[in-house]
């Protein structure tokens, strides 16, 4: 098989798989926020088994049902972390349908990859306020005193943070990828 | 850039049409049009090769070196 025909393949599975990521992408970034507005609404009580009963746990909030004001300035502040990472999902999904029409190397994949790497290095903190803003929302009703912010970090943010960085300096590869790239379609 | 390209003057000496040399080397008459008129940043030897032999010449007929009239130090 020639070089160039195994390129072909390449470039045409590189399209295919884009296109399908792009849907995907598409259907996720739409059902997100359905899905977090249905557990905001699905959270029976403190402690329970629905969604999100993790997060709305017995300690944080009093033993009695949530409210419809709860569940909606819950929803609120999970709306935080969700904004950015609906955006991040975005460039994304930007960058695969770039990648669908052809265009691997350019300045627009390396704007994406830059979006991507802010959204997901900015996920960490929206997350973190976002579920202290929660937390606070679930607990309003508690009597005073027995109303609670939860503030927390874990490995996993930590690695959130690294990925973020190492999309951030492949961000810088692709604006130099876009240039070598550039160079070589003016060269017949 | 002092390097200019000489192509359109063999195209006209072989009494070869664009279309047809394009068609002979394997690249778009676009590119041909690119390269007659030197807004490229370079040309592939294999490019260089199929062009020498569609037209029967050597690189040296396709290029020529004019230096700038500012840059004679």
């Amino acid at each position: 098989m020639s070089r160039s025909s195994t390129a072909t393949k390449r470039r045409a599975r590189i399209r295919r798989v884009s296109r399908i990521m792009e849907w995907v992408l598409l259907a996720t970034i739409l059902a997100l926020p359905v899905l977090l507005a249905i557990g905001w609404a699905m959270v029976d009580r403190p402690g329970g088994d629905g969604l999100l009963a993790d997060f709305v746990s017995r300690e944080i909030a009093g033993s009695g049902p949530l409210s419809v004001q709860d569940r909606v300035l819950g929803f609120l502040a999970s709306l935080v972390p969700l904004s950015v990472i609906l955006i991040g999902l975005r460039h994304l999904r930007a960058l695969f349908s770039q990648y669908g029409d052809g265009r691997i190397f350019g300045p627009a994949n390396a704007r994406h990859f830059r979006g991507l790497a802010i959204a997901l290095l900015c996920w960490v903190p929206a997350q973190f306020v976002g579920d202290a803003l929660a937390s606070l929302a679930v607990s309003l009703d508690n009597a005073p005193g027995h109303r609670f912010i939860s503030l927390g970090l874990s490995s996993s943010d930590l690695a959130l943070t690294l990925i973020g960085a190492t999309v951030l300096i492949l961000s810088w590869v692709m604006v130099e990828a876009a240039e070598i790239a550039d160079d070589n379609a003016r060269i017949i | 850039m002092p390097i200019t390209v000489t192509l359109d003057v063999m195209l006209a000496r072989r009494k070869m049409k664009s279309r047809e040399l394009a068609e002979s080397v394997g690249i778009t008459e676009a590119n041909l049009s690119l390269l007659k008129s030197g807004r490229v940043k370079g040309v592939r030897f294999s490019t260089l090769e199929a062009i020498c032999r569609a037209l029967d010449c050597q690189p040296g007929d396709l290029l020529a070196y004019e230096p700038d009239s500012g840059s004679d130090e």
